[in-house]
């Protein structure tokens, strides 16, 4: 019940705290946040015990302290009352067996007195009144002496009147030292008095600490459930949100299967549907000129009209393979159908096949390769489709009597393949977008060279598909070099 | 050479039609399976021209169950499925050959073309009979020094003559061997082609080779002596 209260309100206080900052915080602060709360509450609560505890201890030996202090004031104290006591009974009597007494406490009191000096040496108050009882005490061991001495004197010289007549004086000297003897007693009980008032402050300390202990020991008690639950609702909350985060993932990714499904299969209808008018009319502007052949009359003006009616909707072919190849490759980010072949090979067969059309514009390709099989993991037909887009690009755009040089080499795990032409080249301030989608630099120019603006586009991306790096450089008319960089395959 | 073409777009069969017409073949030009189907058991083709996507089932379907069957006809495909997976689908599926619409008219009848020479009632590209010589690549008639282009109709009468000499072919059997499947030729149409070809063939004067059979039906017998080429 409780519990489902303090939940409860924990929960309703989660929910209004700023829950959004902590929904920010990384999955691991937060994580590490949640730990930290018990381990703190722990760590606090012992901080606090140990210092409590500290506390009481000093408490006790101060109260151990004090309590010595006292045993030892009243060993001196009646210390000093069996010498008072054993010189007035010699000075009575005379008799030797009374200074026993007496002298047995004069070796205990200097020896009480310092141990006593050794207890306060904390309180300088205290000292200093020790150190007037030493005083006092002393004068008072002196005095009897003193008194101690005269009395032996005279009983050595005047043995019987000495007896009779010193009474009064006796007396006297009693009286005296009964007065000195209160002036010291006063003095040690002030002593005393005050130890016992240390004494009670002390435990009273100690009782207020005891008392705080408890609070303490409740504070923590409450302070750590607190700090546990809230860990506690912390963690599940925690629990809850990556579970749905999981979930969402879960259905983002069957969301993108079916997009990929649904791209697969609009590409497979668009291709069909783009493709079927585009044959047909193909197709018959093809039939009308072999039909045209059979007309008796002049018709070469049908017949040019016929001819770009082909070579229109050829290019618009040109087009659509185009644009499906981006849509179908756009969304990959990396091919799984890799595998290692032989670029030699590659190049050697597109080279030859290049050269039969470079030479129909009168134009001359050299491949510069080397002998040697260079593997790189590629899928071998969009290779080929790259490369074979940078030639058409280099043969559309280099006038006649040019030269176009196909160039492999490799160096540093990096497989290069240039392309470099005699073309017209290409500005500076173009370079940066020849390789966007539908980019011309002259709309002119590439009308009349029947060219769409995504060779370049569809080159870079599959280079990009297979790790590599597609750059270019060139200078207005001598003539542009476009470069591939693959990783070259391990050699398995 | 007879050639069957599925395809279900009428836009595209029909110049498709013409144009292998007009290069001397005979199509049957067709624009689903089912049809195919039964024009395959009813008649010999010596090529099949098939769309991969047709309504009900697709041309590699109709290519798998024709192969399973022992068809042997070389087999195109001619879809607007450009991926190469779905080249190796088709050329695993039987086909001989594999284009991608829209396709070159000029292309596609080179491949012809090259599929007929494949096929195993290859005879080589002309057929020559006496001293006579028919290209069946160029549709051109060849007589000595003199050489010249028959029109499409001329040339499918004169090589389906050449191919079966001093036989006597009915109406009938001409009909049905030069005449697309669905066409309905009129009751003279037999005897109008033949006269036409008779005035092509006129001019190196073997006309009278293509005899007429009274009632019967026409008999391409060259003469035991034949006239020397330069009469």
């Amino acid at each position: 019940m409780v519990w489902d209260t303090a939940s409860n309100h924990l929960r309703i206080l989660l929910a209004t705290m700023p829950n959004r900052k902590w929904k920010a915080l990384p999955v691991r602060l937060r994580g590490g946040i949640i730990i930290a709360i018990p381990v703190v509450c722990l760590f606090t609560s012992l901080g606090a015990f140990a210092w409590l505890k500290a506390s009481l201890e000093e408490d006790e030996k101060v109260v151990q302290h004090t309590k010595l202090v006292k045993l030892e004031t009243k060993r001196l104290l009646t210390a000093l009352v069996d010498t008072e006591t054993g010189v007035r009974g010699y000075g009575l009597t005379h008799r030797e067996e009374f200074l026993a007494p007496y002298n047995r406490s004069r070796a205990v009191i200097p020896e009480s007195l310092n141990e006593l000096e050794n207890l306060v040496q904390n309180y300088p108050q205290q000292k200093q009144r020790l150190q007037e009882i030493r005083t006092k005490v002393e004068r008072h061991l002196e005095i009897l002496q003193q008194k101690l001495t005269l009395q032996q004197e005279l009983k050595r010289t005047r043995r019987e009147e000495e007896l009779m007549v010193n009474t009064a004086l006796l007396y006297d000297w009693l009286e005296e030292g009964k007065e000195k003897m209160n002036a010291t007693r006063v003095a040690i009980d002030d002593f005393t008095t005050k130890q016992e008032q240390l004494l009670e402050v002390r435990q009273q300390h100690q009782m207020f600490y005891r008392q705080i202990t408890w609070i303490v020991l409740c504070l923590s008690a409450i302070i750590g459930s607190l700090g546990a639950l809230l860990a506690i609702l912390l963690f599940l909350q925690l629990e809850r949100e990556l579970k749905a985060r999981e979930t969402s993932l879960q259905n983002t990714n069957r969301e993108l299967e079916l997009v990929c499904v649904q791209l697969d299969r609009f590409t497979a209808n668009a291709s069909h549907e783009l493709r079927a008018p585009l044959a047909a009319v193909l197709s018959n502007a093809q039939v009308s000129l072999m039909e045209l052949e059979d007309l008796p009359n002049d018709t070469s003006f049908l017949h040019q009209r016929l001819d770009k009616i082909v070579r229109l909707t050829k290019n618009m072919s040109t087009l659509v393979g185009d644009l499906l190849f981006l849509a179908r490759h756009e969304s990959l980010s990396s091919l799984d159908s890799l595998k290692p072949i032989n670029v030699v090979d590659l190049l050697r067969e597109l080279a030859s096949e290049w050269k039969s059309k470079a030479k129909a514009q009168h134009l001359t390709l050299t491949a510069h390769l080397v002998a040697q099989p260079i593997m790189v993991k590629a899928d071998v037909n969009l290779l080929r489709q790259a490369i074979a887009n940078l030639l058409s690009n280099a043969c559309r755009y280099t006038p006649t009597n040019g030269s176009i040089i196909l160039r492999l080499n490799y160096e540093n795990q990096q497989v290069k393949i240039q392309v470099e032409d005699t073309g017209i080249g290409i500005a500076p301030e173009f370079l940066p977008h020849i390789f966007e989608r539908f980019y011309r630099i002259n709309q002119t120019r590439t009308k009349a060279t029947g060219s769409f603006g995504l060779g370049l586009n569809i080159a870079r991306q599959i280079i990009q598909t297979h790790g590599g790096q597609i750059t270019v450089t060139s200078q207005i008319g001598k003539g542009s070099t476009f470069r591939i960089i693959l990783p070259l395959a391990d050699r398995t | 050479m007879r050639i069957l073409l599925v395809e279900d777009d009428p836009e595209q069969l029909e110049p498709l039609q013409v144009a292998l017409s007009r290069s001397g073949h005979i199509v049957d030009g067709v624009a689903d399976g089912a049809t195919a189907r039964w024009l395959m058991e009813e008649k010999d083709y010596d090529l099949l021209i098939l769309d991969w996507m047709l309504p009900e089932e697709s041309g590699i379907e109709l290519c798998q169950s024709f192969r399973a069957a022992g068809v042997a006809t070389p087999t195109l495909l001619l879809t607007a499925k450009d991926t190469i997976k779905d080249k190796v689908t088709g050329l695993d599926a039987g086909a001989d050959d594999y284009l991608v619409k829209p396709v070159d008219l000029t292309e596609l009848l080179a491949r012809v073309r090259a599929l007929r020479r494949r096929s195993p009632l290859w005879t080589g590209d002309r057929l020559e009979l006496a001293d006579l010589c028919l290209h069946l690549d160029t549709m051109r008639v060849e007589w000595g020094d003199t050489s010249f282009k028959l029109s499409s109709r001329d040339f499918q009468l004169l090589e389906y003559m050449m191919r079966h000499p001093q036989k006597t072919l009915t109406h009938a059997q001409i009909e049905q061997a030069l005449w697309s499947w669905e066409s309905e030729p009129e009751s003279n149409a037999v005897a109008a082609r033949v006269r036409r070809l008779r005035q092509s063939l006129r001019q190196i004067g073997v006309e009278d080779w293509i005899q007429s059979i009274y009632g019967v039906g026409y008999c391409f017998e060259p003469p035991e002596n034949p006239p020397s080429n330069n009469a």
